[in-house]
């Protein structure tokens, strides 16, 4: 026995009263059976799956946290990543398209000649639009603004006569 | 699945040797693990109530162990013998468990058998303090658990696992997984907390 053996003899001895101390009487003899009988369950819980459908990938995948609780953290802390950057990413596209937007109502000023140049073809050929399929380059916001859907006249608006006198006739 | 065979403690420490029990296990024979169960029943209870100072924790964590155990075999390569590996597997379980817990401690002692009473060394300790010796010695046992769990887990297991159970330092630091050299420093280091915390029944320094 060596020195620090020595010192520690009194502590020793008193430590051996812990040998002393036992489980109420009788307490091992069913102790074998409580753990096979747990066993033996976990065995036919575990099994059930089994013999019906295998479980699916999403429960193992829930099922592996239980071992690896960190994971929880990282999968939610990488959901929270891929959302800021969805929200950062769409704030970008939208910013870009509103400048091309921009860029396109710049350029505008040089498509009107196709526009008038249709609408000068449908005024020099008015017949037309009585019969067949007309088409309009003209946008939404051009269209007479006393149409309604019930074919209702709107008393807000007054028509204004801007035809000839002889056209008014046929 | 087979049935756990109704066998003593005898018998079974006596005729199968340890590694035919554990191949048996290992391929699902039960009747064997209940076998291995009744082997290592007590020690690996004594150790783990040692460390709680409350039986009915120790009764879990004990069925705990060797259910865990059972579920981990196949991953036993033989590398140690299963009774260290067991006792890993318990001592880690009731470290988590102790660490879960904090410094919530509930003590639920197991009475002294009746060779306590009898034990000189222990008489010796505490004739001197108390003329009632039975009434001495459940104080003592209070006070020693309490002291006890004065200590970390790391520390309060090596005393435990060295000076309560007899356990060698190299069995001990296989156990715990450290070195030999931490296993001395943390004993020694755990028996001067323990001789401060137990001044009225130990020699000074």
């Amino acid at each position: 026995m060596n020195e620090s053996e020595q010192r520690f003899d009194d502590l020793r001895q008193l430590l051996k009263l812990k040998q002393h101390e036992i489980p109420p009487p009788g307490y091992f003899h069913g102790f074998s059976s409580q753990v096979i009988s747990a066993i033996q369950e976990d065995l036919r819980v575990s099994s059930k799956p089994q013999n019906g459908s295998s479980p699916s990938w999403l429960s193992r995948f829930f099922a592996s946290f239980d071992s690896r609780p960190g994971l929880v953290g990282g999968l939610a802390t990488s959901m929270v990543l891929f959302l800021v950057l969805g929200i950062v990413l769409a704030d970008h596209s939208d910013t870009e398209m509103a400048a091309n937007y921009s860029v396109d109502a710049n350029l505008q000023p040089s498509s009107p000649p196709l526009v008038s140049a249709t609408l000068s073809a449908e005024l020099s050929a008015p017949d037309q639009s009585a019969g067949g399929i007309a088409v309009s380059t003209n946008p939404p916001s051009s269209l007479p603004p006393d149409s309604s859907i019930f074919g209702q006249d709107n008393s807000l608006f007054q028509k204004a006569s801007y035809a000839p006198v002889g056209a008014a006739g046929r | 699945m087979p049935e756990p065979a109704a066998a003593t403690d005898t018998e079974v420490s006596t005729e199968v040797p340890e590694g035919d029990l554990v191949r048996r296990a290992r391929e699902g024979d039960l009747t064997a693990y209940d076998e291995l169960v009744k082997r290592y029943q007590e020690r690996i209870y004594a150790t783990i109530y040692h460390m709680t100072s409350n039986h009915e924790d120790a009764n879990d964590l004990a069925q705990d162990s060797f259910i865990k155990a059972f579920s981990a075999l196949k991953s036993f390569k033989g590398g140690s013998s299963f009774y260290t590996w067991l006792y890993r597997i318990a001592v880690n379980k009731t470290i988590n468990f102790l660490k879960q817990r904090k410094n919530k401690y509930h003590l639920s002692l197991n009475d002294l058998d009746f060779n306590a009473e009898n034990d000189p060394d222990l008489v010796a300790l505490i004739s001197h303090k108390t003329p009632q010796r039975e009434a001495g010695l459940s104080e003592l046992q209070k006070k020693l658990n309490e002291a006890l769990l004065k200590l970390s887990e790391s520390h309060r297991m090596v005393v435990v696992l060295h000076d309560v159970q007899g356990q060698s330092h190299e069995d001990i630091a296989e156990i715990m997984g450290c070195n030999i050299g931490t296993v001395r420093s943390r004993l020694f280091y755990a028996r001067q907390q323990l001789q401060g915390y137990l001044a009225e029944y130990v020699k000074p320094l």
